[in-house]
């Protein structure tokens, strides 16, 4: 393992962080142990199940296979950085319109895949807001679901794209916020 | 549909009360617990499959800096032997005998896991390996080396009524078939973790990633010779399940870890060890002979099964005791003599999957009831409706089917579908492409299963609180594994307390706060513990209706109310006959299949459900199960299996072991329910979680026959098999 540390400044869910890292420390380490956001998840560490999923830039990426280093001078999103960002509903929910999408379709049951899957979607409505069943399917292909048979995923990412397309833009503010 | 109309909160399809938890990313699993000076474990796994274990020399670890101790069977104080339903035979780490590769040896432990993984490569082991058995067939040879001083024979069990061979004497048909399934894992994508925290000198908490825990604090407690009560163990959020976790050695070390070091502890298996290390659905070989009258009446069945039971016997005695009471199929068989057995070998131990030796046997029994068909002349359903189980009739093993059962109603139903199908959208013939390219196909197959634990008295236990605010806590001892069992059981209580929901909050699964009522498993949460959750709710209600409560005051005990609910399943005779459950779910499905000529891929197209499974408290959940049971059914078809080569495991990742992803698993589900008034669940429900994949499997093999002419008596049916097959 090699002995070198660097320091690397990186923007993790709008914050700036300067942190000292073992140049071997992968972004799901960095993000889950250095900075103690649990919500991404690491399921294989081999870049075959998409549970550490995050956007760099925007993108989504497997963290298990970025390094720390990769991600200096660069934007990450995590599960926990999403709230707020797809702006509220009028009810206060400060949901991103994903999430809500998946609570209210049923698409999480052990909810180990969820913050990984959520992720991918986002990115995907972010690139193309208005996928097709397929487009969908194909983004979230590698993002492994062993509970729920992706049918209620897949509901859940085109019904965000249309909420998330309405009036108000991302916002996703959805019906009754003219 | 049963009627749930006049219910307010069963039958409604509310969001899961832990969703938001998990959408934001919030819900604590295991992995994810992080305490004040928290140490790390890794540990040391014997490379081979079958070994003396002659020493253990941990000096050369215990110099590399940061590991803090490395335990080995010495230090377990109490008895260093742990497993299930009261044989406890595996060791927490090998004492001299290493019986399947990756078997713990010992248990490095240090400040990060850095550290703790360096420390591991240190640790010196002596083995002398030894000849290995792999096969049952193998395990069962004279000279097979033994396991364990009683030899390789694990377990054994029968079912036998009537006389099957004046049965096959009088048959018409005689049907012989010999069915392989292989071994599969959860792949649950949570991998195997635990945490423990020693609380002062005596007692220690830990959390797990489990179906159950009350076992759970039992095992600890005899490993480290404590009471109980200094034991607490708790379910942190459960990555998913499928009858798979806890994996008992991995509680019971983290536990022993924390005391001997007196910090906390955590361990977290990386997916390789999940696959290599941990409990598997069984392989298995079914042998079954169908006696059939000319008429399509089955008058016998003779049934041989062997599963391979691997290095311990974990679930094995009550996977192979299901397996023979349900080897039949939701048929009326007078005659039957079935054995079943469980042979040690040196693979790594299976334990319960989802439909805990049921899958295996359905897809033989289902296929088999296909060839009797096309022998017979009939149509694959017809022959199924002149044998399905009806009320009054007894199943194999003697239990009486109970009035409201529809069973014929799924058949029926699944022939009205198919027959819409058929009207709207046919399929071409046998081996004619349609104008996609693709050759095309229906099959069904059915299915029943018992609700709870098999021949056992099944106990639910669950307490209702209410609180100063006039909310309601609910405590049960199961966790939710993912399959939602928290928000059903909140809803059976808040129904029965007719009060709005969610005005019920559910702890469940801590042994410092709830009561003992078994696993998450077996089809058994909303029947067995519903019962009890929906009595102590009733209890709470009539105490506040007639007043009680009503001078509460802050500083009182708050208002409880505790319930037992106990199914009326009795135990099996030396012929395996009894009632072994109070309740059976029973189901129909019916899927479409593509084959590709030119590749032999199959693509399921459509699915077609019946089931009677009582009034469904939750629908959103239920069609999550069944979809979810489905897509599973659909990788256990198609191209799931553990490849072993000496004990070890040859695909221990998802690169390897390959699992449905959203681009396999696009076929409409279309599940219906039937009316059924046996249930004894709460409001008559009964359990969905395993039936929902069992049949899919058999549905599959019988469509891709109809489609290509091809039969397949192994699992997985492979692109490869399908392929060659199609060029014979
Ligand atoms: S943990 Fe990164 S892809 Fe599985
Ligand atoms: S919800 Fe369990 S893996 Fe997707």
């Amino acid at each position: 393992m090699g002995a070198g540390t660097a320091t690397i400044r990186v923007t993790v869910n709008g914050r700036p962080e300067s942190l000292q890292v073992p140049v071997g420390l992968t972004l799901l380490e960095m993000v889950r142990d250095s900075l103690g956001l649990k919500g991404t998840k690491e399921g294989c560490s081999a870049g075959d199940c998409g549970a550490c999923t995050v956007l760099l830039n925007g993108r989504p990426v497997n963290s298990c296979l970025v390094l720390a280093v990769e991600a200096d001078g660069h934007d990450v999103t995590t599960i926990e950085g999403l709230v707020g960002a797809g702006g509220g509903d009028d009810t206060g929910n400060d949901l991103h319109p994903v999430q809500r999408a998946f609570l209210r379709h049923g698409a999480i049951q052990c909810g180990f895949c969820s913050p990984g899957m959520i992720m991918t979607a986002v990115g995907l409505l972010r690139a193309n807001p208005h996928p097709t069943e397929t487009e969908v399917r194909t983004a979230i292909s590698g993002n492994l679901c062993r509970c729920t048979g992706y049918a209620k995923i897949v509901q859940a990412v085109m019904e965000a794209g249309r909420m998330m397309s309405l009036p108000g833009g991302e916002g996703g503010r959805g019906r009754g916020n003219h | 549909m049963a009627t749930t109309s006049t219910l307010t909160a069963v039958g409604r399809p509310f969001e899961r009360l832990d969703g938001e938890r998990k959408a934001r990313g919030q819900a604590l699993y295991a992995a994810d617990i992080e305490l004040p000076s928290m140490l790390h474990g890794r540990l040391v796994r014997s490379p081979h499959a079958h070994a003396r274990l002659l020493g253990v020399d941990p000096s050369a670890a215990l110099a590399v800096p940061g590991v803090v101790a490395v335990l080995t069977a010495k230090d377990v104080p109490g008895r260093n032997a742990v497993g299930s339903r009261g044989v406890q035979d595996q060791p927490i780490l090998v004492t001299d005998h290493v019986r399947f590769l990756g078997e713990p040896v010992a248990m490095v432990v240090a400040e990060s896991v850095a550290a703790a993984t360096q420390g591991t490569a240190k640790v010196k082991v002596d083995y002398e390996p030894l000849r290995g058995v792999f096969t049952p067939e193998e395990a069962l040879a004279p000279d097979a080396p033994a396991l364990f001083e009683r030899g390789n024979l694990c377990h054994q069990a029968r079912t036998r009524r009537g006389d099957f061979d004046a049965a096959r004497r009088q048959a018409a048909l005689v049907v012989t078939n010999v069915y392989r399934t292989p071994m599969v894992d959860h792949a649950f994508l949570e991998p195997h973790a635990a945490v423990a925290r020693p609380d002062g000198g005596d007692a220690v908490t830990v959390w797990v990633t489990a179906k159950t825990v009350h076992p759970m604090m039992d095992e600890i407690s005899r490993i480290l010779g404590w009471p109980k009560e200094k034991v607490r163990v708790i379910a942190a959020t459960v990555g998913g399940s499928f009858g798979g976790k806890p994996e008992i050695p991995l509680g019971c070390l983290v536990a022993l870890a924390a005391v001997r070091t007196g910090r906390p502890v955590k361990m977290v298996y990386t997916r390789e060890e999940t696959f290599q290390t941990s409990a598997k659905r069984h392989p298995y070989v079914v042998r079954l002979t169908h006696a059939m009258a000319a008429d399509g009446h089955i008058l016998g069945l003779h049934a041989d099964i062997t599963a391979d039971a691997g290095a311990y016997t974990t679930e094995s005695r009550a996977v192979v005791g299901r397996a023979v009471g349900h080897c039949a199929g939701p048929y009326y068989i007078p005659n039957v003599d079935v054995e079943g057995r469980a042979v040690f070998t040196n693979n790594p131990a299976p334990g319960a999957m989802r439909g805990y030796g049921v899958p295996q046997v359905a897809f033989a029994h289902e296929i088999q009831m296909d060839i009797i068909a096309a022998r017979l002349g009939l149509d694959p359903v017809e022959v199924r409706l002149r044998n399905v189980l009806k009320p009054g009739l007894p199943t194999i093993t003697g239990q009486p089917v109970l009035e409201g059962v529809g069973a014929e109603a799924c058949l029926l139903r699944i022939r009205e579908l198919l027959a819409a199908e058929d009207a709207t959208d046919p399929c071409p013939p046998q081996g004619v492409p349609d104008r996609n390219g693709e050759l095309l196909g229906w099959g069904v197959a059915t299915f029943y299963y018992g609700n709870g634990r098999t021949a056992v008295e099944d106990v639910g236990r669950a307490r209702i609180r209410r609180e100063a605010d006039g909310s309601f806590t609910l405590f049960v001892g199961v966790p939710d594994v993912g399959q939602g069992s928290d928000t059903i059981l909140a809803q059976v209580a808040c129904e029965e307390l007719r009060v709005p929901w969610p005005a019920v909050k559910v702890i469940s699964a801590d042994t410092a706060h709830t009561l003992e009522t078994g696993p998450s498993s077996a089809s058994r949460v909303t029947v067995v513990v519903g019962r009890a959750v929906q009595e102590a709710a009733r209890r709470m209600r009539e105490f506040l209706d007639s007043g009680g409560g009503a001078d509460w005051r802050p500083g009182d005990p708050l208002p409880e109310m505790a319930a037992e609910y106990r199914t009326d399943s009795t135990s099996l005779d030396k012929n395996g006959q009894g009632s072994p459950y109070g309740t059976y779910t029973y189901g129909v499905q019916a899927v479409k299949v593509g084959v590709d000529p030119r590749t032999g891929k199959v693509a399921v197209r459509k699915v077609l459900a019946a089931y009677d499974v009582g009034p469904i408290v939750n629908p959103l959940l239920f069609q999550g199960q069944v979809e979810g049971g489905v897509t599973g059914g659909v990788g256990y078809a198609l191209f799931e299996g553990i490849r072993l080569t000496e004990g070890r495991v040859a695909n221990p990742n998802f690169h390897t072991y390959l699992l449905p992803t959203a681009l396999d698993s696009t076929a409409p589900v279309l599940a219906e329910t039937v009316e059924s008034h046996d249930g004894a669940g709460p409001f008559g429900a009964k359990g969905i979680g395993e039936p929902a994949s069992i049949p899919t499997a058999p549905a599959i093999a019988n469509a891709i026959h109809r489609a290509t002419g091809g039969r397949f008596f192994e699992l997985p049916i492979t692109m490869e098999k399908v392929y060659r097959a199609l060029r014979r």
